[in-house]
């Protein structure tokens, strides 16, 4: 390998894409600064294209040093760990931070916002991060950095009474389970005098098969984890702030909150699943978090039924595929597949969740409004965004060929595998209630009467994300395999030792 | 995989990139939208043809097939569990690979001149002129409004409105067709064959508004979609039995390791019920071929799913073409030839295994009950449809007597001149709609339910349109299977040459219904052409749009020549000339176990010819040599009597089917499974579930108006009552989520601590 | 010396202190300053056992200004949006700001 001969590449590979974001953020206010008011929207562009640069760079950088799933490097003194599944979710988060860049591009106020786009690319670095991060300073700097932006970006539209709400909702909720997080941290720090995460498991389950107090001690400490990983991905008890806040931030902001910053969480939370959580507490914290999973998904689903709002109908079916893929989470202990199968999941989720939130956009553009009953008479008024529309719905409620089937098909095989069978029956009981909400916004796309007859329009870069994520969804449906392949070397690569 | 294996994954992209980008771009010009359609399909025939001159020109390609696979579906984490899907051509391919893109290509072209023009009626609601398809491309149709004997307000509705959207349609399906030839396992081919059941549905009930009027009884286009889907759904289900039983039973659904795999053959010949005795015979293969041909039985409309098909005639021509010709009841006999050594199970060219029985004798059966009821009928498409039914069974015969070669050839020369004959009546259909408007312009008066699909209402169109006539003359005789010079004859002589060999039972059947074939053939072409016109509509019909005369003079060019490829090579003089039988030698090494060779024998010959010619003759003598003059009766309701009723009537089957399964199933639905499963137990269950649950934790006055205002009928708003409680605990206050958050925490702990203790 | 646990005892009930802080007091400032409470504890926290258990690295105490730094940060967006708030609404009373609900 080529890098192998540079020791600056060996520095820099693994942090190229934060270097790229930082090179970014520079170039994103300096065109800030230097354009009129009128042709803002090169912002959106230069912030979406460099975005989908990065990420290429990254991938074809990463693919020719990471190369199979026994890689594992580390740099900057083991705060990056840089493997198969940091390259996956990385690229995740840099689609979805592209994406949202061109929706934001035509999306009232943000769109001619300077600072939307430099902070979406602070945000898009900090979940970077996430998805490498392997010392608890990282761990800790990383959710921090994406999550301050993001209360930002939630909050963005200053005018806007729902917007502010939003961003200080997020914020208290935020900064308060983000406290106890922290706890967590300094605990694990203290009864360990480690940092790195992959050094952690060894003393934690030393001192939990130790006396009483010991065990009491871990077993708070990890569950203070957990109320930071539950706050990122939504599930519940800590869900609450979700409906809340993808119903009153802007509505690209919304499309990046329920798909890169679930993904990273994600990631994080199963690169700490699998390395932090001694062996010895698996057997009593996959009780827990299968349990978290049920109602996680059954609460999700149930509640989204009775929306009126799409934009917090998603939200709360956002929960339930938080649910979803927590199943993955708890199968991961005894398969690869369980991984695999969330890093699949979110893939698929970042790219069906954008389709719909941009066709929400659109739509939003020209009623002003996110309510359901704004979709009445779609498939008369604009064919290709009922398409659109149709293609992330089934996707989200699993049905084949699209890409959610495989999705699910992954997460309730991992838990079969694992024997969680009783896990994957609930996950398809569920999933049939979801198809209720999901095809009831269908039935109002083709069935209900609307006089409205403003054009919707479909500017170039919404068409871009429409094309990119549709064919995304039909393509990792049909063409299941290699992106499962892939999938599967990011779940082994967790564990690979490294050099 | 090399570039020819890339080629045939090719084969069915372009149709589908036509259709999207029909859908998502240019649906809004009919002119672009035709451009892209038919140079996608003329792109896939260029492709179809490179692959298929290459395989022809491949040494033993039944042995090694052109064949591309990829892993599609992992199943666990290792390569060699996974579902493979890939692409194959081998020498039945091939064939298909020769005729779909050849007839779909000449149906597209053909498409574009037919959906150019004309009107039907439509009905309009409360009145007023108000348009429901607000936004879409059409001009104005509201000009006058009439009101029908059934009293319904009707108006002509332009039919060339969505014509973009017919172009799309057509591209989908040929695209799912192409996509089942091209298959190397069953779950493909159910994937393409699916396709086709939505597209035939979408594009039956294509001009879904059409009423008719006076006529509130005939079946409407909308109804007969319904209708072609329902009834090919049964059939699927259990075709789809058959395909998880044979996954199931074998571990793979791929052609090559089952039908090319010894072992894998061996092992479907043990008994399927060994512990019946009355079923004992039947083996595992047996069983699998008999619900795998009940899909064939309703996408080829056999006996007894037949009767969709004639009311199939509601879409527009094209897609009867399309239908009956090219594609979707093509696909039914070509998946039970390709699955011919599960269906002849046991067989082994000796004594014919009970599926192999009700495979011939349902095909038999079909090919004569079909042909009788063709002879009644009035409508020019129709007597075509029920035509195709009676030489669909033809090839399921074939396919039951073990002469599978015969009906892949059959299927291949019946295709391309069915395809001729419908895109004929299409264009007589056209002709006389024509004659029609012209003849209104002049001022003559027409009734609002003139038929222009009547064939009592044409005659004398040879004059009129001679293209169309000439080369419906030539349709018309291969289908008759005139001696020598069509394409129709070698196939189906072959056909009856094995049945004969075989099945002598099945010989006498299909016989009979050669003749009728000829007679109804030569009544069809005496009625519409022969004589003098019968109605000035008939008078003034003109025909003259190249697109619609092009396609029909190059598939009759192939309906007099494709049946040279497969004449015996003992036949006198041809036989040798056109090189021993190519056909046969190169389908026949698409199995693991080679056909036989028929030894070539004259007394089958003699007979099929004499009885083309004596069909053909008959029906000369009483409708062209004496044509009916104008509101004159048909001849043979004299000659039948209380017969004629029956067979115009269909044998009465859709009243049968109507008296004995909808309405009992409707009654079914709507008294036992809505009022008492779904409002009375589900219902109950889930009322009680919610209430149980507000009586519990969330009373209070928000929560009373939105779940005890009940009379909750359906199913969902049971689960909408539990989910209304829930939703309050989302109150807007942050810091009571945060409570709540820490609240779980501390439940968390408190769980974990107490599963701890219990270490 | 003072033995470890009674720095963890005191950072405990100082995090108790912020928590409590951010469940019950209504306006969004003080939640705000009972939030920087509970950072602050975490960092007595890191202290302590840096000093105490392995004071030959640096670990410890580059966490806790990495804390101080980011709390800063926080407080910084928080008081931004939290007048941001007061400018629409007139009111940082955090329960009457619950126009999103249900």
């Amino acid at each position: 390998m080529f890098t192998e001969s540079i020791p600056f590449l060996q520095v820099v590979v693994p942090i190229l894409p934060e270097i790229g974001l930082l090179i970014l953020l520079l170039t994103v206010l300096l065109v800030d600064l230097f354009t009129r008011l009128v042709r803002k929207r090169t912002l959106g562009v230069v912030t979406g294209v460099g975005m989908i640069v990065i990420m290429l760079a990254n991938l074809f950088v990463g693919f020719s040093l990471v190369n199979d799933a026994s890689y594992a490097g580390t740099a900057l003194g083991g705060m990056i760990r840089y493997d198969m599944l940091a390259l996956m979710f990385r690229t995740m988060v840099l689609i979805a931070g592209a994406l949202t860049a061109f929706i934001s591009i035509d999306t009232p106020v943000v769109g001619k916002q300077g600072e939307y786009f430099g902070i979406l690319t602070v945000a898009t670095m900090g979940l970077s991060l996430m998805s490498a991060a392997a010392d608890l300073m990282m761990v800790f700097l990383a959710v921090e950095t994406a999550s301050i932006s993001l209360y930002i970006l939630a909050g963005f539209l200053r005018d806007s009474k729902l917007s502010t709400e939003a961003g200080l909702k997020y914020y208290l909720f935020g900064a308060a389970t983000a406290g106890l997080f922290l706890y967590g941290l300094s605990l694990l720090f203290g009864f360990t005098g480690e940092t790195n995460i992959y050094n952690l498991a060894a003393p934690l389950g030393e001192m939990f098969a130790g006396d009483d107090t010991g065990a009491f001690a871990v077993a708070v400490a990890l569950l203070l984890l957990l109320v930071g990983f539950g706050f990122k991905v939504a599930a519940v008890p800590f869900h609450f702030w979700t409906p809340d806040v993808y119903q009153g931030a802007p509505t690209s902001t919304t499309a990046f909150i329920s798909t890169a910053s679930k993904a990273a969480s994600f990631a994080l939370l199963v690169r700490v699943f699998d390395a932090v959580w001694p062996v010895e507490v698996a057997v009593y914290w996959t009780g827990l978090l299968a349990a978290m999973a049920v109602i996680t998904m059954t609460l999700g689903n149930l509640l989204a039924i009775v929306q009126k709002n799409i934009k917090r109908m998603l939200a709360y079916s956002s929960i339930a595929q938080a649910g979803y893929t927590l199943i993955g989470v708890v199968a991961l202990t005894e398969t690869d597949l369980g991984t695999a199968a969330v890093a699949f999941y979110m893939f698929m989720y970042v790219l069906t969740n954008i389709a719909a939130f941009t066709v929400i956009s659109v739509i939003s553009n020209t009623t002003g409004t996110d309510e359901i009953a704004d979709f009445a008479g779609l498939s008369r008024r604009s064919f290709p965004l009922t398409l659109a529309m149709i293609l992330a719905l089934l996707s989200l409620s699993g049905v084949p060929p699209l890409a959610g089937f495989f999705g699910k098909f992954f997460l309730f095989a991992a838990a079969v595998d694992a024997g969680y069978t009783w896990l994957a029956i609930i996950g398809v009981l569920n999933a049939i209630v979801a198809l209720y909400y999901y095809l009831t916004v269908v039935k109002v796309m083709f069935v209900d009467p609307n006089e409205d007859t403003r054009p919707l329009v479909i500017t170039p870069a919404f068409a871009a994300v429409l094309w990119i994520s549709g064919v995304g969804i039909l393509l990792m449906g049909v063409i299941a395999a290699p992106w499962w392949n892939w999938a599967l070397n990011a779940a082994q690569s967790i564990t690979a030792m490294a050099p | 995989m090399d570039t020819l294996e890339l080629l045939v994954w090719l084969i069915p992209l372009p149709p589908l990139l036509a259709f999207l980008i029909i859908l998502l771009v240019t649906r809004g010009n009919k002119l672009l939208s035709d451009i892209v359609a038919v140079a996608a399909i003329l792109g896939t025939w260029g492709l179809s043809l490179t692959v298929f001159f290459n395989a022809i020109s491949t040494e033993h390609l039944g042995e090694h097939p052109l064949r591309a696979a990829f892993t599609w579906l992992p199943l666990g984490e290792s390569v060699e569990t996974s579902f493979q899907i890939g692409a194959m051509v081998d020498p039945l391919t091939a064939v298909m690979l020769f005729f779909v893109p050849l007839t779909a290509s000449m149906i597209f072209i053909y498409s574009t001149g037919y959906m150019a023009t004309g009107h039907y009626w439509t009905e309009i609601k409360g009145g007023h002129g108000h348009d429901d398809h607000a936004g879409e491309e059409g001009d104005d149709h509201g000009h006058e409004m009439v009101v029908d004997s059934a009293g319904r307000n009707l108006v002509r509705f332009d039919a060339t409105a969505w014509k973009a959207r017919f172009m799309a349609l057509i591209a989908l399906f040929a695209s799912g067709m192409l996509l089942l030839s091209v298959a190397d396992n069953l779950l493909l081919l159910f994937i393409g064959w699916e396709i086709m059941g939505f597209c035939s549905y979408a594009l039956i009930g294509f001009w879904h508004n059409r009423v008719y009027p006076n006529q509130p009884k005939r079946i409407t286009p909308m109804f007969a979609g319904i209708k072609a889907f329902m009834t090919t759904r049964v059939a699927d289900v259990i075709m789809l039995l058959g395909i998880a039983w044979l996954y199931s039973y074998t571990g793979t659904l791929s052609f090559r390791e089952i039908m090319y795999n010894e072992a894998m053959l061996h092992a479907l010949e043990s008994s399927a019920f060994p512990n019946i005795v009355a079923l004992s015979t039947l083996t595992v293969g047996g069983v699998i071929g008999l619900l795998l041909f009940a899909g064939a039985v309703g996408k080829s409309a056999q006996f007894p799913l037949h009767t969709w098909l004639p009311d199939a005639m509601e879409g527009p021509t094209p897609v009867s073409a399309m239908i009956h010709a090219a594609t979707m009841v093509s696909a039914g006999v070509y998946m039970i030839i390709r699955m011919y050594p599960i269906i002849s199970t046991g067989f082994h060219g000796h004594g014919f295994t009970p599926t192999m029985q009700i495979v011939a004798g349902i095909g038999a059966f079909t090919a004569l009950f079909s042909a009788t009821i063709a002879v009644a009928q009035r409508d020019i498409k129709k007597v075509l449809a029920y035509s195709t039914i009676s030489q669909l069974g033809y090839m399921v015969a074939a396919v039951g007597i073990g002469a599978y070669v015969a009906a892949a050839f059959h299927l291949m020369t019946h295709a391309i001149f069915k395809a001729l004959l419908f895109m004929g009546s299409g264009s007589v259909i056209h002709a006389v709609e024509h004659g029609e408007e012209h003849a209104h312009h002049h001022g003559h008066h027409f009734p609002i339910d003139f038929d222009a699909q009547d064939m009592f209402n044409m005659g004398g169109l040879w004059k009129r349109i001679p293209v169309t006539a000439w080369t419906f003359l030539i349709g018309g005789l291969a289908l008759s299977g005139f001696p020598l010079v069509t394409a129709g004859f070698w196939s189906k002589d072959e056909i009856l040459a094995d049945a004969f060999a075989h099945a002598p039972a099945v010989f006498v059947v299909l016989a009979i219904a050669a003749f009728l074939t000829a007679f109804y053939t030569m009544r069809q072409i005496g009625l519409t052409f022969a004589g003098e016109p019968r109605t000035h509509a008939a008078e003034e019909a003109t025909q003259t749009d190249w697109r619609m005369n092009l396609p029909l003079i190059i598939l009759a060019f192939f309906a007099i020549t494709a049946g040279f490829v497969g004449v015996h090579q003992d036949f006198p003089v041809l036989g040798r000339l056109l090189g021993e039988n190519p056909f046969h030698h190169f389908v026949g090494g698409a199995l693991l176990e080679h056909p036989e060779t028929l030894a070539f024998s004259f007394t089958p010959l003699i007979l099929s010819i004499v009885i083309a010619l004596s069909g053909l003759l008959v029906g000369w003598l009483i409708y062209v040599r004496k044509p009916l003059a104008a509101g004159q009766e048909d001849p043979l309701k004299k000659l039948l009597g209380p017969i004629h009723t029956l067979l115009e009537n269909k044998y009465y089957m859709d009243e049968l089917y109507d008296w004995a399964v909808i309405r009992p199933s409707m009654w079914f639905a709507e008294k036992f499974v809505y009022l008492f499963i779904d409002r009375g137990i589900i219902d109950g269950i889930l009322h009680f579930i919610a209430r149980s649950v507000e009586w519990m934790a969330f009373r209070n006055k928000d929560f009373d108006t939105h779940v005890i205002n009940g009379g909750a009928d359906q199913v969902v708003e049971g689960i909408g009552g539990l989910s209304d409680s829930f939703k309050y605990v989302q109150s807007g206050r942050v810091q009571q989520y945060l409570a709540v958050a820490v609240a779980g925490l501390l439940m968390l702990v408190g769980v974990f601590v107490w599963t701890l203790f219990l270490r | 010396m003072i033995p470890l646990h009674w720095y963890l005892l005191v950072a405990a009930g100082l995090f108790s202190l912020g928590l409590y802080g951010v469940l019950s007091r209504r306006n969004a400032v003080a939640i705000l300053m009972s939030i920087e409470l509970m950072l602050t504890s975490v960092n007595l926290n890191l202290v302590a056992f840096w000093r105490y258990l392995s004071p030959e690295t640096v670990n410890g105490k580059m966490f806790a200004i990495f804390v101080f730094a980011v709390a800063a940060a926080e407080a910084a967006v928080g008081l931004a949006l939290i007048i941001s708030i007061y400018r629409n609404r007139q009111t940082v009373i955090a329960e009457d700001i619950n126009i999103l609900k249900w």
